[in-house]
């Protein structure tokens, strides 16, 4: 399995989480073009932070190796790395890319 | 439950992640959640005295051990222990949880855990009165002990909900990045087990565990392999799984659950292994009814329950065969079906792990209710030896206590109240100090009746309470455990309400059948009952006549019950 695929693997669980705190009807799809913040979005800000802590967990877990996507992006330099899910899993290959 | 729960959580951390899964899953009840803003120290408790809404509500007050007590925060920074200011501080926070403890319908307060990466100092850790775990324990068993004398306050263990999450129980971004103390895993079991504890204070908790036997009470089945080859006990895993598992539904019984068996074997077959067997944990005597035979199921299952008094949503269904769950799954719904594991070492934790059978008290009543549905197979057997009803009822030579409401049986009536289902005329749910205070004002009257007969004594089983408004007295709770019913304690009740409004000179007594899904065996006896009926759900009696107490009862009024 490639690296991009196991990070959109370790994005689908960590929604699989996050949507069972969810409502049925606001639940997000495991999809590439599934919006993620903004305002078609289906996370609030607490979401976010909730889905991006627990995607570190599962990155950590599964490539060993931790990495940080708080630390500036997510809240005002680059929030276009979170629009999408195809969006935030380029951002985090691109992550693991650069931690190795 | 059939209408939503009503939980307010109240923290001193981020709570949203623990409400959302309370609030979003398929469980029962379901919950409407609000997240008061969190707070830290007794603070927390006072900001809504005197919230008259509070009432039906159940309050979830999770707090963190360093928050409640600055004394232990001071300890895990490495300060000298000081037990007696941390416990003078826990029993600040316990006197706030007291002061508010009438508002809400209950309190649930999870213990106290060490906070994320706190190792207790390695070997120190339960140094005793000075080490961070010993001193935590010392917290919440000061908690426990405080709490423990108010019906309506529970400590629930949080501890286990952090070993169920193994290694997922914190997740420290959550806590650096937006306050939430646990990984999402803690929350997930947490809602869980509120729900099952909303479950307990709704009455709601299953009654009946109906098992199939080949495969899953032993190894092996009995009609091919015979009684003597059945894997129970004995130097085999397989068989010490199924010992284990045997030893666990019996100690069900004595938390009040009743055992039953639906088996498509041959009944005398299945008797001889349960009666021959030397490893059974297991006897016939442990089981209160069975159906043991090929017919279908479902039919079994529903057949049982009707034996038992017992509504289909007091039933719990134990099959090896998924066809056969999935079967009564889809004809009763109402029955709760849990998947089994493929492996029968796997069978205790799934027993184990059930959470149907919590309950928010176990009361001597409980304990026996096994024994008296033992009971109740004897008066059975002994009514098919006899003819008529009557001449049934005579020989059970069955005495009725009355007595008024008294501190002692207050915990046995609010709880007879409240899990009643059948034969319940209002189905009025009220906590043990709401009830009180009820009983206590002017022109109401309770009174609680204690039944035994020549089988047993099945305790305090019947409530009937009384408001006497103008010249009427209007019954509010004719309440009857399904263990007594069709004894002609139904008329007993009525006889001692209606002679008590004769007394006061009254010239009507009423009753008005308000129905639920459960509670149509009220119905039948009321239009049974001798009261004129007047449209279908309101009954009256006119004062002026006595109503005639059952000949065969042998009833004293007076005493505590």
């Amino acid at each position: 399995m490639n690296d991009l695929r196991r990070v959109r693997d370790a994005i689908f669980r960590a929604i699989d989480e996050i949507n069972a705190q969810l409502p049925a009807n606001q639940r997000l799809a495991k999809a590439d073009d599934t919006v993620l913040i903004g305002p078609s979005g289906g996370l609030d800000s607490l979401g976010l932070v909730n889905l991006i802590a627990v995607l570190e967990q599962y990155v950590e877990a599964e490539f060993h190796r931790s990495i940080n996507l708080i630390d500036d992006d997510l809240m005002s330099e680059a929030p276009e790395h979170f629009a999408d899910v195809a969006a935030l899993t380029r951002h985090l290959a691109a992550s693991l890319a650069t931690h190795e | 439950m059939s209408s939503d729960a009503r939980v307010v959580v109240r923290s001193d951390f981020n709570a949203s992640n623990f409400a959302n899964y309370l609030t979003n899953n398929d469980r029962m009840p379901s919950v409407t959640v609000r997240v008061d803003p969190s707070m830290k120290g007794p603070g927390l408790l006072l900001q809504r005295a005197g919230d008259e809404h509070a009432r039906g509500e159940v309050w979830v007050v999770w707090t963190q051990p360093h928050y409640v007590s600055q004394a232990f925060a001071e300890v895990l920074e490495g300060a000298e222990p000081n037990l007696a200011r941390i416990l003078d501080q826990v029993d600040e926070f316990a006197e706030a949880i007291v002061a508010t403890a009438r508002m809400p319908r209950a309190i649930l307060i999870p213990s106290w855990v060490l906070p994320h990466g706190h190792r207790g100092f390695g070997l120190l850790a339960m140094r005793h009165q000075a080490g961070p775990a010993n001193l935590l324990a010392r917290m919440n068993l000061r908690l426990s002990e405080r709490l423990s004398s108010y019906a309506t306050v529970f400590v629930l263990d949080a501890q286990r909900w952090l070993q169920a999450a193994g290694a997922d129980a914190y997740n420290p971004r959550l806590w650096h990045l937006a306050k939430i103390p646990f990984g999402n895993a803690v929350f997930q079991t947490a809602a869980s087990e509120t729900q099952a504890a909303l479950r307990a204070l709704a009455g709601d908790a299953r009654k009946l565990v109906l098992v199939d036997l080949d495969h899953t009470l032993w190894g092996g089945i009995v009609g091919d392999d015979g009684w003597e080859n059945l894997r129970v006990g004995g130097h085999d895993p397989i068989g010490e799984a199924y010992a284990q598992f045997q030893e666990q539904l019996k100690s069900l019984t004595r938390r009040g659950i009743i055992l039953g068996i639906v088996s498509k074997n041959e009944e005398a077959v299945a008797l001889e292994a349960l009666a021959k067997h030397p490893e059974m944990r297991l006897r016939t005597d442990d089981f209160a009814a069975w159906r043991i035979n090929w017919s279908d199921k479902a039919e079994n299952v529903a057949a049982v329950a009707a034996e038992l008094n017992l509504g289909l949503q007091s039933v719990v269904f134990l099959d090896d065969n998924p066809s056969e769950r999935a079967r009564v799954r889809a004809s009763l719904p109402e029955v709760l079906v849990p998947e089994l594991p493929g492996s029968p070492l796997l069978f205790p934790a799934a027993l184990a792990g059930l959470d149907c059978f919590d309950v928010a008290a176990v009361t001597a009543e409980d304990r026996s209710r096994h024994a008296s549905y033992q009971a109740g197979r004897a008066r059975a057997m002994a009514q098919t030896r006899l003819g008529s009803i009557d001449e049934w009822l005579q020989t059970l030579a069955v005495k009725v206590r009355v007595g008024e409401l008294t501190n002692g049986n207050l915990p046995r009536v609010a709880q007879l109240l409240n899990k009643t289902n059948q034969m319940n005329l209002s189905t009025r749910r009220l906590t043990a100090a709401e009830l009180l205070e009820w009983a206590g004002r002017q022109s109401h009257y309770l009174w609680a009746f204690r039944v035994a007969d020549k089988f047993e004594d099945a305790g305090l089983t019947g409530i009937i309470s009384v408001a006497v408004e103008h010249e009427e007295a209007r019954i509010v709770d004719f309440v009857l455990s399904c263990r007594v019913m069709g004894r002609q304690i139904e008329e007993a009740m009525l006889h001692q309400a209606v002679e008590h409004a004769r007394s006061l000179g009254l010239k009507t007594l009423s009753a008005e059948y308000i129905p639920t899904a459960k509670n149509a065996p009220t119905l039948r006896f009321f239009e049974r009952s001798g009261l004129e009926n007047g449209d279908g759900h309101r009954f009256r009696w006119d004062l002026t006549r006595p109503y005639a107490r059952p000949q065969h009862l042998q009833v004293e009024v007076g005493g505590d019950e």
